[in-house]
C-alpha cells in the first residue's frame, strides 16, 4: 500500500506545487478576466479586477449582442479566495452561455440564477450580478440586477447619481425570479461605472471605509478624463486611502464612457497632404 | 477584528446577539453558535446592534440560516438592523428569501 512520508522536505515540496498551482490558477483566472473590450463606434468600456488575495471572487464580462448592443455584466461571488474563484468561473460560463439565447438583461439573470440555483444552494453560496445592454446607436442603457450595489451614473463634473433601483433577488437565492428592467439615456461624454462593494468597502488604518460618496466626489472631479485615467484615478484613490493595509476585499470596476461623436477621419473629404 | 455572539434561549426561542465584524473570517463563530441552537426552538432571532459590519460571507450565512429554518420549520426573524445595512439587505434581497420561504413555510 503506498504511504506518504511527510518529512519535512516533502512538505516542502508539497507547498511548492501548491503555490505554483495556485499561481497557475491565478494566471487562468486574470487572463479569462482580461480579454480585450469590445470596441464600437460613439463609446468605450474598460474593466479591471484587483483580487484581494491570489485568486478572487470578482467577475465582469461583455458580450458582443447580434443586435449591435453590448452586454456588460459585473459579478461578485460570495466568499474569497479558491472557493470563490471556482464558483466565479461556474458564473462565468453560465453568463457565456445564455447571453447569446436571452433577449435582455431580466432575462439573462433569470436564466442564471435558474441554471445556478441548485448547485449555489448546495454551496450555501451565491452571487450578486448586475446586467446591463449599452445600445450605442440609441444611447439607451437597460439594465436588470440581481442584488448588486447599484452603478453610478456621472453626467457633469456637478452631477452624479446611482442608477435607478431595480428589485432582484442574488443568483442563487431564491428558484424562479423574476428581474425586471430599467432603462436611462446617456449622452455624450456621461459615463457609468460599475462596481464591486470591495471599492467602498476598503478600509484604511483607522478602520474607516472609503464608501460611495467618497467614490462619487472622484468620479466628478475625472468627470473630463478619458475612460483609462478614470479607472487609473479610482484605483490609485482606493490606494491612497488605504496607505498599504492589506486589501480585505476583491476590487472590481467597469467603466462604460460615451464619446462625441466624431467625423470619420478616413473619409473621402480628408485633406490630401502632397 | 472579532465576532461576539451571545445565544439567549428562553422557551421555544433563541436570541442571538451579534456584535464586532460578521465576516470571512469570524464566521466560524457564528456557525458554531448556530449549529449549538436546541432541537424544540421554533424561533431563532438575530440581533444585530452590536454589529459594525458584515459581508457577503456573513449575509450568506444568514441565508443558509432562512433554508434550514424553512426545512426544519422554525422562524428566523432579524432585529437591531441598522439603516445602512437594512439598505444593504434590501438590495441584496435577504428580506424576500425571508418572507417567500415563510410565507411557503
Amino acid at each position: 500500500m503506498f504511504q506518504r512520508d511527510f518529512t519535512l522536505v516533502n512538505v516542502a515540496e508539497e507547498e511548492k506545487v501548491l503555490k505554483r498551482e495556485i499561481n497557475l490558477a491565478r494566471n487562468i483566472q486574470m487572463k479569462l478576466l482580461n480579454g480585450d473590450p469590445p470596441t464600437f463606434k460613439d463609446g468605450e468600456v474598460s474593466g479591471i479586477s484587483i483580487p484581494a488575495r491570489l485568486i478572487g471572487g470578482d467577475y465582469y464580462d461583455f458580450s458582443y449582442l447580434p443586435n449591435g448592443k453590448i452586454r456588460i455584466v459585473i459579478g461578485d461571488v460570495m466568499g474569497k479566495g479558491i472557493p470563490a474563484a471556482m464558483l466565479m468561473i461556474l458564473t462565468r460560463g453560465v453568463f457565456r452561455s445564455v447571453a447569446e439565447i436571452t433577449k435582455g438583461p431580466g432575462e439573462t439573470l433569470a436564466e442564471m440564477n435558474k441554471v445556478m440555483y441548485k448547485d449555489l444552494r448546495s454551496l450555501g453560496s451565491f452571487v450578486t450580478v448586475f446586467c446591463a445592454d449599452w445600445d450605442p446607436k440609441t444611447k439607451i442603457l437597460t439594465f436588470a440586477n440581481a442584488g448588486h450595489n447599484l452603478p453610478v451614473v456621472v453626467r457633469s463634473s456637478k452631477e452624479s447619481e446611482s442608477l435607478p433601483k431595480t428589485k432582484g433577488v442574488m443568483i442563487g437565492g431564491l428558484p424562479n425570479q423574476e428581474y425586471p428592467e430599467e432603462s436611462i439615456k446617456l449622452n455624450n461624454d456621461n459615463f457609468v461605472l460599475f462596481y464591486t462593494d470591495g471599492v467602498i468597502e476598503a478600509t484604511n488604518e483607522n478602520g474607516t471605509m472609503y464608501r460611495e460618496e467618497r467614490l462619487k466626489n472622484l468620479l466628478l472631479d475625472n468627470f473630463e478624463k478619458e475612460i483609462k485615467e478614470i479607472e487609473t484615478s479610482i484605483v490609485d484613490s482606493i490606494n491612497e486611502f488605504t496607505k498599504g493595509v492589506p486589501q480585505r476585499d476583491d476590487i472590481t470596476l467597469v467603466l462604460l464612457k460615451v464619446s462625441q461623436e466624431k467625423t470619420d477621419i478616413t473619409s473621402f473629404t480628408s485633406p490630401i497632404i502632397s | 477584528m472579532e465576532v461576539n455572539v451571545q445565544r439567549v434561549e428562553e422557551d421555544s426561542v433563541c436570541t442571538l446577539h451579534v456584535s464586532g465584524v460578521l465576516d470571512y473570517s469570524t464566521m466560524g463563530t457564528f456557525i458554531e453558535e448556530v449549529q449549538s441552537i436546541k432541537l424544540g426552538i421554533h424561533r431563532v432571532i438575530i440581533n444585530f446592534e452590536g454589529l459594525d459590519f458584515i459581508d457577503s460571507t456573513g449575509i450568506g450565512a444568514i441565508i443558509n440560516l432562512v433554508h434550514e429554518a424553512n426545512e426544519k420549520k422554525f422562524k428566523v426573524e432579524l432585529d437591531g438592523i441598522s439603516e445602512e445595512n437594512q439598505i444593504l439587505f434590501s438590495m441584496i434581497g435577504v428580506y424576500e428569501i425571508i418572507e417567500a420561504l415563510q410565507m411557503e413555510g
